[in-house]
Formats: C-alpha cells, structure tokens, sequence
C-alpha cells in the first residue's frame, strides 16, 4: 500500500517541482542590446523590490540575469529594453559556461541595492551633470545633497556619493576670469559665502575643505564615491592643501599662502601627487593634474580611450567597473579631462587610459574601508560641454559606451560583498 | 675743441639718460611678464629697485605693491605705501591702495575710514569718486561702492554720472532689480545707448535676469509717458525680453496697453504679431492682428485682416505637419483663413496686396477643399483685377497641376517662379514644380528643385523639400525600375486631389508589409491627411507598423498619431460607434495572414479589426480614459525629451483634471 502511494506521489512531486522552477530572464549588454542604460535602471529597481539577479561579468558584455516576473517584463518592455527569455536548465547552462575556470568570466551576485547620494547644489547651474542625467533617464533613485547635509553626518545614511562639477578649492570653479560679471555666478558665489558665514566658516574655501573631509572619513568607513570632472582633481587638492590658502584674491579677496607648491601634503590624497597648483585667476585649471587642451592637435574624431581587460574571477572589482560592449571611448572634455600619469600614485589601479599619450581618463583605488573612482570629462556624450549647453538628450544615446561606465559604477555596490574585497 | 665741449657733454648726457631710461623700460617690462607668470618672487626685487630708484613714477609703484600684495607680504606692502603718502607722492591713489591693504588683512572699519577721507579731501574730484569705487569693488564692498556713486551724483548735482558703474556693481553685488534700473536710467538718458545696454543683457544670458528686467522694465513703462523719447526704444527691449522668456501673454498684453494709449497707432501689435508668428506661436498672433480687424478701419483693419487670414492658414499648416490637432480643428482654421480673405477682397476689392490674398485663397481651394472650381472662379477674379502676372501663373500651374496637365503645370510654375521677386511666391512655386516633376514620373527634375529648397533653411518647404527627396532616394535604391516610386506618387497625387478611395489600393502592396522601407511613412501621411472617415483605417494601420517596428525612426510620430486619433474615436462615441471607412486594406480583413507573430500588447489588449462585432467591442477594455491615458505615457517613457513629450503631458494632466 505504501509502495503504491509512493509510487502516485512521486510523478506529482515531480510535476509540483517543474512547476515551481521559475523562468529566468538574461539581459544582454551587447551589441544586440537596445538599450543598455535602462537595463542598468531595470536591473537596479529590481534590487529595490528585494529581488537579487547576477551580474555575468564579460559575458556579452556583461550581462544580468534574474528572475522572471511580471513587473520585470512589463517594465523591460515599456523601456525598450532587450532580453531573452530562459528557462531554468539555459540558465544554468550559462552559469556554468561563465563558471568554467579556463574563461575570462564570472557571475556576481547582486545583492541589495546601494542608496545612492548625489551632491549637487539646489539651484539650477548652466550646465549639466552626466550622473544626475544618467540616473535620471536609467530611473534609478537618489537622493540630493549638498554642503548642509554632509556637514551634517547625513553621508551616513547612504552606500554611495556622487561627486561631479564641484570645485572643493573653494575657487567657485575657477569661472572667475570669464563669468565674474555673468548673474548665475554672482549668485552662487553669494549663496556659497552665505553659507559658509551662515555655518560659521570665515570662508567658502575652508566650508569645502570639511565637506572634504567629512567625504574622506566617508569613504574611508566603508562608502563609495564616484567623482567626474572638476571633483577628482579639485578633492584633491584640498587634502594636499589642507590648511593653506590657495585662492587667489581675485576670487575671494583675500591674499595667497607664500610657497604653496612646496608645502602641499601629497600623504593626504586619494589618487594623485607631485602635482603643483595653478594660482593665476585667468587660468580655467587648478593644478597641473589635468591635461592641457588641445582641441586643434588632436582631432574628436580620432580621440578615444582604452579600456583596460582585468580578470573577471581574480580582479571583479576593476572587471565590473570596466564592463563595456566596446573596448575604445569615444574621449571628451572636461574641467579636468584627464589625468596626467606621473601625477598617478602607484596605489590607483588605472582602468582606462589614452594609449600613447600618457593620459589617464578612468581609475580606481582603496581608501580605508572604501573605494573611490574617479572618471576624467564632463560629459561622454558631448565632446565639449560648455556653460549654458542644453542638456544631453539621453534617449539619443541610449547605447552610450562612457555611460556605462557611470552605471557600472552605481550598480558595483550591490555586488556580493566577498567578491568586492579583493 | 673746447667750444664743443659743453655740447659734447650735453649729447653725452642725453644718451645716458636715454640708455637709463631704456632700461629701466626693459627690466618694468621684464617685471610684468615675470608677473603674469605668477613668478612674483622673482619680479620683486625688479620692482623694488625701479621703485627705489623712481619714487615719483606712479606705475612702479603700483606694480610694486601689487608683487607685495600677492606674495601675502602686506606688512612691507602697507609700509611702502604709506611712506609713499608721507612723502606726498600720488596721495590720493596711495590712500586708495592703503586702504585696500588695510581691508584685506581683515581691517574694514579703518579701510572705510580712509576711503571716505580720500573722498571728503577731493569731494570735487569725479575722478576720485571713481577710483574709490572701483577700489570698493575690487575689495567686494558692493554696497559701499553704490554709495559712493551716488553720494557722487548728490555733491557733484548730476544725477547722470555714474550710471554704468552702479548698473556693474548693483550686478555684481547680486541686485539685479536695482542694476537693471539702472540700465533703463541710462537709456532714458540717452536712448541711443539701447544698443549697447541690450548687448549687456544679451551677453549674459541669463533667464532670471531676463525675467527680472522684464518686470522692471513692464513697471517702467507703465509710469514713463509714452511720448517720452525713450519710450519706444524700451518698449522694444521689453518686447524682446518677453519673447525670450516665451512671455507672450504679457507681450500681447503690453502691445495692446501700448496701442490703446497713443491716439495715433503705432502698430505694436503687427510688429508682435509678426514675431509671434515667426516663433509659430499663432494663437497669440492672431489675438495681435485682431485687434486691428476689430479696432480699427480704413487701410489697417485690411492689412491685419490679410495677416490673419495668413496666420490662420500658418497655425493650420504647422498643426496638420506635426498631427497636432484633429482634422476638424484643421477645417475650422483653414474655414477661418478662407472667410478672412474673401470678407477682404469683398471689402477692399482693389487692395494693393491682393494678389497674395488670391493666392491664399486658391491654395485653399486646392489643398484643404479640393475644389477646383473654386479655385477657377477665385483666379478669374485674380485675372480681371489686372493681378500680378507671377501670382496669375502660379495659380494656373497649380490648377494644372490639379487637373493632372503635368506639362501646362511645369511651364506656368515655371514662370512663375521665373516672374516674381517675392521669395515666398518663388518657394511655392519651385516646391510645386518639384512636386509636378515627381507626380510625372521625372524623379530626377523633381530632385534638382528639392536640393534648392532645402538650402533655404527658412523656408517652410525646406521639411516637406527634404521629405520629398528622401522618398525619391529610398525609391530610386529599393527599385530601379522606379515602380515603386510610381505607385507612390500616384497614391500621393491621389490625396492631394481629395481621391482617397483611388488612392488607398495603390498604397495597400506596400502597406502589406509592415517591413517595407515606405510603410512608416506612408503610415505616417496617411494620418495626417486622410479625413476623419478614414480614422479607424488609420488606427489600425498605426497599431500594427508600431508592434512591427519598435526601433522606426518614426516610432515617436506613429505613437503620438495613434494617440490623438485613440483620443479622437473616444470622443467620437468609441469604435462601435464609427462607420466603415469607405476603403479598408485586405490585410485587415482576415485574422492574421501575414503570419507575423501577434505582439505582446496585441496578446493583452483585444486586437480590434474590422470584423469585430460591437458586442465584442463592448467587452474590450481599451478604449478607456485609461487606455488613452496610457498611450500619452508611454510616449513620454520611450521619449521623455522628444518633440511630442510636451503635448503628451498637458494630455495627460487634461485627462487628470476632467472629471469622469
């Protein structure tokens, strides 16, 4: 009787089983991909809802896979995002393929989303910023924060910062000698010494030297930051010039510290050393770590950058910050545009670079607990952005290779954390 | 020889001072490169030296300080200065210096004090007045520096000095109110200073700004008598500051206070209706020239009545080239024009612009009420009022055209564009040819007068131009024979001429396959020029080419032109409630025969054909407030900056506001 009931039950576990194995979803971030911006915001939102996927590092250029669900579907369809549809066994079958140990791929897993903080100032500037732009178009939340809130210990409630267009010398991005008379400067420089006397700092530069520290104390306890542009360059400068005042007093009024370039701390920064300042106020740069423009040498249509290949199962952190459809960028300009290589401390790991050229536009390093990246340019999909540019048109890129690595770096913190140490 | 020595000494020391003085040019020069470099360490003793050796010379002086102050050394700069002034050397620029030292190493109250000493000790001196404010505003004492500018004007009795200044440094002290005010001073002043006080503003371009000086200047106006010099001149900066921050109510607002207070008019509501149309904003140009139709007589009220007639033929055109509106709100601004400019000519039969007027007229008759008769009285008119012979061959060829006489219609149009000076003229009539050549089969004549179309980058046949050509290229690289293109410009000619019945079977072989490189467009201007008989045809048509081709460079036009007409046939009672349309495609009559596979929005919502009873349409849940609702969506999901995301939100925000 025994052996009868088991033998009628066990065709029914057996259905029961194949009936709970749930269909899976494979996002490619290849060339057949649609869209790959949106597919990072896909993904993310799914990690949001609590679900987890993989993220299939060098697998057709990085590929996600996940569960499939009817929200998951609905939303891939409506973004006009690519994906195929997989069974359970051609899941496995890919896990398996990116698993083996003679490839150059690995499966990550994806855990919970980072809650992601942006600081940028409330008002409006005249001109863009890629990551707000690229967070906004892939629908991935944040939150805005500015000097208030860091100085306040709101850093704390995020996993990761965003730092773009700022200029943490406290030289209001070195506009001075064009803009000075222009009426959105004269209202951000008001509303920054407004706030820095409100805050009880005699000037804006000393204000954004502890924004800077308390970014520095961030990362070192275990957060992400990810900065472009003037960011990279200028947090720099304000570690190396802790304490000295490198403002010229065309800009706040108040006269230059003597034998500046002598005295700068270089133990103190993140990426960079042995670089010297730039102190004249007509000059649109603040230290010699950026390289020179020159626009009539090279010409954009010859202009990349290189991804360098990392090991996907040894090194998954560069590996996922470098995960791309092409190996070259399209390069573009910045305030800082990119990173002279002898200003690059041997502890960064480079992750992108101009052959040939000595220039470094892309790099990665450890600070503490956490990690910083910094990206060279303003924004990938505008050769020169310049003040008052509209806005890029995101939905006219939507296969954006210099994007991708913006999201690459949004979607890392919700890697499994033992594959992040490395 | 003893003669010539005091000579010889004489010559002797003009060389050496000569050769000193050259030197010291040298090493100053030698010093200021050395400064523009930053290298103040090493211009320094350079400039100590020369100032040494020249006490008296201001300009090494100044450098000199200038090398102390950036190398942060104020104390020895704050001591050259002030033996300077002990010595009784440029008293008044070194206690201006003096107190800029003073002030920055943090010593306000005492920079203050000597600045205002400066000034009681030359309170007759404008110059003075000036370099203690630019002083003030170096150190970024903005609030002090206005007072010094105006206590200027008190003490020196000229309430004009100055006005370029405090406009500066009202601007950089962030009171735009005050700066701008200041701007309008110095126009009201001077009028012929407009120019350059509009460059100022043009060069910062700046929205806040703009809408400030926009208000400052609306309050301005309102006070300043209008016969005052000035008035004319800011009327036109407030005019154009409005247009830039799109302020065209108030704009129109303004214009019309304007007009009503002068007793003589002064057609600022032309000038702004011309504007407004320029910037396609026609609802508002046609309140402007109404004013005049409705306000005015004489030769005025027919000037604006034939600019209204033209501004509803435009807001028409614009509508209808980017499927704004529904085709019945396209007949009532066409039916508007039309009565505008026959009321004209009935009115005013021997205006001097008639001859724009006929032509408007027979434009109409041919392209919205595909009436060639209508056509034919309004150019016999045109003819027995002596008219300009170009408009009387362009209106010919246009019939011709019409009437299929392909060879009358190239050489009148020929002539006609050969006849006129007027380039809109000579526009309509190259776009005519061009379209007479491609309805005749001669593709690459048609081409010719595209490329010369497309070049005028203003003209509003440039779009339809490049249309056209890109129609002939696909063509031409999809068939050599040219089939292709034939079936199309017979289709077209069809439409044009009102024959949508003839028309329809020759689009059908293309239209059956979605994937064909002309289904989008086709698709396209089959929505934008068919009737509203045809609106279910069209919807079906829209449905399937957006299911079959989701990455068409059309996809954003295809889905805004599915939604207005889904919005069209709710508001019509629903698809249960429209007739047939007079043709229907065979692909549409059976389920499914090209084998495509059924989309995954066809799978949820209902598939409606033609076959699809009304019960079963009563069951269907799509064509809802919802549904409609979720079409805008969607276009603003996939296209969140594109052209039609604007419209597709105020849609939506309708749809939220009206009540169930």
């Amino acid at each position: 009787m025994k052996k009868f009931i088991l033998i009628l039950l066990v065709p029914f576990l057996a259905g029961f089983t194949t009936l709970q194995a749930q269909d899976r979803v494979l996002i490619p971030m290849d060339g057949s991909q649609t869209n790959h911006l949106k597919a990072y915001g896909v993904i993310f939102n799914h990690l949001v809802d609590g679900e987890t996927g993989q993220w299939l590092l060098n697998y057709r250029g990085g590929s996600f896979m996940t569960t499939a669900n009817n929200d998951i579907m609905r939303k891939l369809r409506v973004r006009n995002v690519r994906f195929e549809a997989l069974s359970e066994s051609e899941a496995v079958r890919i896990i398996q393929e990116v698993e083996q140990p003679n490839v150059n791929m690995a499966s990550i897993n994806l855990e919970a989303a980072p809650s992601i903080a942006v600081y940028t100032p409330p008002n409006t500037l005249p001109w863009d910023d890629a990551v707000l732009l690229a967070l906004d178009y892939a629908e991935i939340p944040y939150d805005r924060i500015y000097d208030v809130e860091v100085l306040s210990g709101e850093l704390e409630n995020y996993d990761w910062l965003h730092l773009h267009h700022e200029d943490f010398t406290g030289q209001f991005g070195k506009f001075w000698s064009i803009y000075r008379n222009a009426p959105w400067y004269i209202n951000r420089v008001q509303q920054l010494e407004t706030t820095a006397r409100e805050l009880g700092y005699g000037s804006v530069r000393e204000l954004k030297l502890d924004v800077v520290h308390e970014v520095r104390d961030f990362v070192g306890n275990g957060g992400f930051m990810f900065a472009m542009c003037s960011a990279t360059d200028t947090f720099d400068i304000a570690l190396a010039a802790d304490g000295l005042n490198i403002v010229p007093p065309e800009i706040d009024g108040t006269p230059l510290d003597s034998d500046l370039n002598r005295r700068l701390n270089f133990d103190n920064t993140f990426a960079f050393e042995n670089f010297e300042l730039i102190t004249d106020p007509y000059i649109y740069e603040h230290a010699t770590i950026d390289i020179e423009v020159d626009l009539n040498r090279i010409s954009e249509s010859l202009d990349y950058f290189t991804l360098f290949d990392f090991s996907a199962k040894w090194d998954p952190v560069p590996t996922m910050l470098t995960q791309n459809h092409v190996s070259s960028i399209r390069g573009f300009y910045g305030q800082a545009t990119a990173f002279k290589r002898n200003t690059i401390k041997n502890s960064v790991v480079v992750l992108g670079e101009s052959p040939g050229r000595d220039q470094v536009k892309y790099l990665h390093g450890n600070y503490g607990e956490g990690t910083f990246t910094f990206y060279g340019g303003h924004d990938p999909e505008d050769y020169t952005h310049r003040v008052g540019d509209p806005p890029t048109d995101l939905s006219l890129h939507t296969n954006s290779p210099g994007y991708r690595l913006i999201l690459n770096n949004i979607l890392f913190p919700a890697a499994e954390k033992k594959k992040r140490q490395t | 020889m003893f003669k010539r020595l005091p000579f010889l000494i004489l010559l002797f020391g003009f060389f050496l001072v000569a050769d000193y003085g050259y030197s010291q040019t040298g090493d100053f020069q030698i010093a200021n490169r050395l400064m523009q470099q930053q290298n103040f360490e090493e211009a320094k003793p350079i400039l100590k030296e020369l100032h040494q050796n020249n006490p008296g010379a201001y300009v090494f002086f100044d450098r000199y300080v200038e090398c102390l102050i950036s190398l942060n050394e104020l104390d020895e700069a704050e001591s050259v200065v002030r033996r300077q002034i002990d010595n009784n050397r440029s008293v008044t620029q070194s206690s201006i210096k003096l107190a800029e030292i003073l002030h920055m190493r943090g010593n306000r109250d005492k920079a203050g004090e000597i600045w205002n000493e400066t000034l009681e000790r030359n309170s007759e001196n404008i110059q003075a007045y000036y370099s203690v404010g630019s002083s003030m505003n170096n150190r970024r004492e903005y609030q002090k520096a206005v007072e010094v500018y105006k206590t200027a004007r008190e003490r020196l009795n000229n309430p004009t000095i100055f006005l370029t200044e405090l406009a500066n440094t009202y601007m950089l002290a962030g009171l735009f109110e005050e700066s701008v005010n200041e701007y309008y001073r110095l126009v009201i002043n001077s009028p012929e200073q407009m120019g350059i006080v509009q460059q100022r503003l043009l060069r910062m371009r700046d929205d806040q700004l703009f809408e400030i000086a926009a208000f400052e200047l609306e309050d301005l106006l309102f006070e300043l008598d209008h016969s005052h010099a000035a008035y004319s001149q800011l009327y036109q900066l407030l005019g154009w500051l409005l247009l830039e921050t799109e302020e065209y109510q108030r704009a129109l607002n303004f214009a019309r206070h304007y007009e009503n207070q002068t007793q003589y008019t002064i057609y600022s509501l032309f000038s702004l209706g011309s504007q407004l149309q320029s910037a396609t904003q026609y609802e508002y140009a046609a309140e402007a020239f109404r004013y005049y139709v409705e306000n005015d007589t004489g030769s005025n009220r027919i000037r604006a009545m034939e600019e209204l007639a033209k501004t509803y033929q435009m807001w028409s055109q614009y509508l209808q080239q980017h499927n704004l509106e529904t085709d019945r709100r396209h007949r009532q601004l066409n039916e508007k024009a039309y009565n505008y400019g026959a009321k004209l000519l009935e009115e005013a039969p021997g205006y001097q612009n008639s001859n724009r007027v006929y032509s408007l007229l027979i434009d109409l008759s041919l392209d919205q009420f595909k009436d060639v008769d209508k056509a034919m009285r309004w150019l016999d008119e045109l003819k027995a009022s002596s008219g300009d012979q170009a408009y009387i061959y362009y209106a010919e060829g246009r019939i011709s055209l019409f009437n299929r006489s392909y060879i009358n219609a190239r050489q009148q149009l020929t002539r006609a564009d050969r006849a006129t000076d007027n380039s809109n003229l000579s526009e309509r009539s190259r776009y005519y040819l061009s379209l007479t050549d491609f309805f005749a089969g001669d593709y690459e004549f048609a081409e010719i007068q595209l490329r010369s179309l497309e070049r005028r980058h203003t003209s509003y046949y440039a779009n339809d131009a490049i249309k056209l050509r890109m129609w002939i290229k696909n063509g031409q690289r999809a068939d050599t024979t040219g089939s292709v293109l034939k079936a199309i410009g017979e289709g077209l000619y069809s439409i044009h001429t009102g024959n949508y019945a003839d028309a329809l079977p020759l689009f059908e072989p293309i239209l059956a396959n979605a994937n064909n490189p002309f289904a989008d467009e086709i698709t396209v201007e089959l929505a934008t020029l068919l009737p509203a008989d045809y609106n279910r045809l069209n919807y079906l048509l829209l449905e399937r080419q957006i299911s079959a081709k989701p990455h068409s460079p059309l996809l954003e036009r295809m889905m805004w032109d599915r939604a207005v007409l889904a919005e069209e046939i709710y508001n019509s009672g629903g698809l249960s409630m429209m007739e047939t349309p007079p043709y229907m495609f065979s692909f549409f009559k059976t389920d499914d025969t090209s084998g495509r596979q059924l989309t995954s929005e066809e799978k949820f919502f209902r598939k409606i054909d033609a076959e699809t009873t009304d019960s079963e349409l009563q069951s269907v849940s799509d064509f809802n407030r919802q549904y409609i609702s979720d079409l805008f969506e969607e276009i603003i999901l996939q296209f969140p900056d594109g052209f039609y995301a604007p419209y597709s939100r105020e849609k939506i925000q309708t749809f939220d506001l009206t009540p169930l």
